[in-house]
């Protein structure tokens, strides 16, 4: 018998992609909410884009932050190429 | 007319002098000086045979029968499970972690006659995004498997690695089923450290031999 896919919301709002031997099998999460798959598929970019969107939320901080220490260092005097390194700033410099 | 059996009664049946005609499993005529017998191997093996031997049988057709036959089956689940809200890493700093997913799976015997083992196997890998000082560890059944931190000057996205562990060595009553429970963990979260995806494996191999 081919595996079966179902989709699951959890009580805590995490989303799950099932895949069983037995449909069924691995049972349902207290508080679950079964998923039809597309309320699933939908569910599941949803969360997708969340996660990416804390990523680059992240990235962003790191970024500012370390343009904030390049910029820092420049004023100090420090050679360009050693406040890159030390910053960790990758932004190419203007030409 | 002869009589029988020390009746009246006609006799309707005589018993044969000839040699019996014997097929496949059985030998001799039927005389004292050859039974009539089975016609059996010479038990080739170092173990008793009145203790280790199987039976034969015979089934309502009259059919001889020999033990079960053995039956095997097997039976996984995968789980991906994503966390939109990129929960923060417990901090709890012990050997066992806080479960932050339980999965499971029903295991059937497929032998409606004898017990089975069942060999389980679990794989899991979770998603860390580890700011610059972020540390986390995850635990499968209890056990740390995975500890991880960040000690450079970036956030490190979707760190991971897969791990598996052999967790389960379990018997099955005759045509029962049994509940496997898998116990993920977290743990030692520092600096910011988030989860966003647990992904999980359970195999189970099953034997009734």
């Amino acid at each position: 018998m081919p595996d079966t896919t179902r989709y699951v919301r959890t009580a805590s709002g995490s989303v799950m992609e099932i895949v069983e031997s037995d449909p069924g099998a691995a049972g349902m999460p207290e508080g679950g909410q079964e998923l039809t798959d597309e309320e699933g598929q939908a569910a599941w970019a949803e969360a997708e884009a969340r996660v990416t969107a804390y990523a680059e939320q992240l990235r962003a901080a790191d970024d500012a932050r370390h343009e904030a220490a390049y910029n820092a260092l420049l004023e100090a005097g420090i050679p360009e190429p050693v406040a890159r390194d030390i910053s960790g700033y990758q932004r190419a410099p203007a030409p | 007319m002869s009589k029988c059996c020390g009746s009246n009664r006609p006799c309707t049946h005589v018993i044969s002098r000839s040699p019996l005609a014997t097929g496949c499993g059985l030998t001799g005529g039927g005389s004292a000086t050859s039974p009539l017998t089975a016609a059996v191997s010479a038990w080739p093996y170092p173990c008793d045979l009145d203790t280790h031997a199987g039976g034969v049988y015979c089934d309502t057709a009259g059919v001889l029968r020999s033990e079960p036959r053995p039956v095997y089956d097997y039976a996984q689940s995968s789980v991906n499970e994503v966390f939109p809200d990129n929960p923060v890493v417990p901090t709890t700093a012990n050997s066992d972690g806080t479960t932050v997913a339980l999965r499971t799976l029903d295991i059937t015997n497929p032998d409606p006659c004898r017990e089975a083992v069942v060999l389980i196997e679990v794989e899991v890998d979770v998603d860390f995004v580890l700011p610059p000082g972020g540390r986390a560890a995850y635990f499968i059944a209890r056990d740390e498997m995975y500890r991880v931190q960040n000690t450079g000057g970036s956030t490190m996205y979707d760190v991971h690695t897969q791990n598996t562990k052999v967790t389960g060595n379990r018997t099955i009553p005759p045509g029962g089923t049994i509940t496997f429970s898998l116990d993920i963990g977290m743990g030692w979260g520092a600096g910011g450290a988030t989860y966003n995806r647990v992904q999980s494996f359970v195999r189970a191999m099953i034997f009734a031999l």
